[in-house]
């Protein structure tokens, strides 16, 4: 008892040290955001001495921000800004108790806001802020830029390859798959993999259901492996990227995925579109999207550049990536976001 | 619900051998044992510090079809330790546990074993912790972590240097799967390893313990 009581001593006054912020070249702080029953994870790494921090939120829900870190990404991105990679609630290394009631959308988009808020106490009110979702992190991203003044907080909006509008991205994703599928089948590769795919979405033409929309999903994942011009996603350097090199546990990086992807929410996401009040978008937006992206089309970018309040925009294909550019094509993903922040910082 | 779960995976730990007290059975005064160990999970540090009370022994003869008859020890012990891990910019984690261990040394000195533990933990988050208010001001939540709920269950291999000569100590290690819970609405799992020394002194908290003769 008394080991006990001496190492919680110890622990206690190391838990009250002086906050360590790092600005330079070359920082790597990490700190947490407690918020409604969840810890949030937060590492700033990069060049925090520029002042522009590149928020990046990540897909899912329940994914985790640290695999965007690749080493291009540092090499290229985070020797001009800041990086900045949350785990959002319920994700990656995000800690908690029982805290489900928690895990929804409007939440999420407080926790977005107060991360913004402790960047910019930590680092000073003039830091210049880009949000980056990517996926998931395209709705997220859209629901705290279209509520209050939350866009005031921020100087640019990059959505990468993000779904804003989950019943457009169904048909969207559903269409793409139809006719991809069809041109495969003709040029005779893997029918096999895409006669299922094509059968699917032909039986299911629309109003889809969650249960259509998660089947859609998942031959989305499927479909962009199918084509050679597309670099696949290497799992286990992720993980090593992601989770080993940054300390995340691999057991609560899965654990936190399976639960907040199989979580109630997901049905209300599944009804959620920004469409309809984009307009009020005046934060300058650069969208870039994969030509191979089945699991939120190109399409979803089109939506989103016709229908935001600014005139400062700009929309951007790659012509060889799927869902994830910061890997299938690292230069278009790094210059572009360079030539875009260095526009708007 | 899963504290249900959590009970039906530790329970089958405590043998069935000891359901039933033989006729043959006698109080025979035992000392407690002190445990120091590294706790740790892969290449994070960990630390641990115990106190092992013998609840029951039974030496066992068994024969064999040829040769010498198999002659073992097995001892139901009841365990209480202090725990610690640090896990850099996740979190420092200190947990309080009881259980129960079972324990089968042969007349060499070498043991097997298995435990269940269910504790307390408290964690301390690996990184300044901020909170802001509706009105955005920002501040620093002090010595901010979580109390969870944890188990665990492990099997391990030792030597105890005490069986054959005077040393009263053992070697051992031992692998296990640390739960704590709720953690994010769900379960953290985390393997810990431990490799420590059991130390049993002749007069530590020496109380009779129910031991038993089988063969």
């Amino acid at each position: 008892m008394k080991f006990l009581l001496t190492l919680l001593g110890v622990l206690l006054f190391t838990a009250c040290q002086k906050e360590q912020i790092t600005v330079n070249d070359h920082a790597s702080d990490t700190f947490y955001v407690d918020n409604a029953n969840a810890a949030m994870r937060v590492l700033v790494q990069g060049n925090t001495a520029s002042r522009v921090f590149v928020l990046f939120v990540h897909g899912g829900p329940g994914g985790s921000a640290y695999g965007y870190s690749t080493d291009y990404v540092q090499q290229h991105l985070e020797t001009k800004y800041a990086c900045v990679y949350w785990d959002q609630r319920n994700a990656g290394a995000a800690q908690g108790n029982a805290n489900v009631a928690n895990l929804n959308l409007p939440q999420m988009t407080e926790d977005l806001k107060k991360v913004i808020q402790v960047l910019k106490a930590r680092y000073g009110q003039d830091a210049r802020v880009f949000l980056l979702g990517h996926s998931f992190g395209g709705l997220l991203t859209a629901s705290f830029l279209t509520t209050g003044t939350y866009q005031a907080l921020v100087n640019g909006w990059i959505v990468v390859d993000g779904d804003h509008n989950y019943p457009l991205n169904d048909s969207l994703t559903r269409n793409m798959l139809l006719m991809m599928g069809q041109q495969q089948l003709l040029l005779r590769n893997h029918p096999a993999e895409w006669q299922p795919i094509v059968d699917y979405c032909q039986a299911h033409p629309g109003n889809f259901t969650f249960e259509e929309s998660t089947q859609l999903n998942t031959y989305a994942h499927e479909a962009e492996t199918y084509f050679e011009e597309v670099k696949k996603v290497d799992v286990l350097a992720i993980l090593r990227q992601g989770a080993i090199r940054y300390d995340v546990p691999v057991t609560t990086l899965f654990l936190n995925s399976r639960f907040s992807n199989n979580a109630a929410f997901n049905r209300e996401l599944a009804k959620t579109e920004f469409t309809s009040v984009l307009a009020k978008v005046t934060t300058p937006t650069l969208l870039l999207y994969g030509k191979y992206d089945f699991i939120c089309p190109s399409g979803m970018g089109e939506d989103i550049f016709n229908h935001v309040g600014t005139p400062h925009k700009r929309l951007a294909v790659s012509p060889i990536s799927g869902h994830n550019p910061y890997i299938q094509d690292e230069s278009f993903f790094c210059n572009e976001i360079n030539q875009f922040v260095e526009q708007y910082k | 619900m899963k504290l249900r779960i959590l009970l039906l995976v530790l329970l089958p730990s405590v043998p069935a051998a000891f359901a039933q007290t033989s006729p043959a059975a006698e109080l025979v005064p035992q000392s407690a044992s002190l445990v120091l160990a590294s706790n740790s999970s892969l290449i994070y540090p960990g630390l641990k510090v115990g106190v092992e009370f013998p609840l029951r022994t039974a030496g066992v003869t068994r024969p064999r079809k040829a040769g010498a008859p198999k002659v073992f020890t097995r001892a139901l012990l009841l365990t209480t330790s202090a725990n610690w891990y640090h896990h850099p910019t996740f979190h420092d984690n200190t947990y309080l546990a009881l259980g129960l261990l079972n324990r089968r040394t042969t007349a060499g000195g070498f043991f097997r074993e298995t435990s269940a533990e269910i504790g307390l933990s408290r964690t301390f988050l690996g990184g300044t912790t901020y909170q802001v208010t509706d009105e955005g001001r920002v501040s620093i939540e002090r010595a901010a972590g979580h109390y969870y709920g944890v188990a665990t269950v492990g099997a391990g291999l030792g030597h105890d240097f005490g069986q054959t000569g005077t040393l009263p100590l053992a070697l051992y290690s031992k692998l296990n799967l640390l739960v704590l819970f709720p953690s994010n609405s769900t379960l953290y799992v985390r393997p810990t390893l431990e490799i420590g020394l059991v130390y049993t002194p002749a007069q530590l908290l020496r109380r009779k313990v129910w031991s038993i003769k089988r063969g």
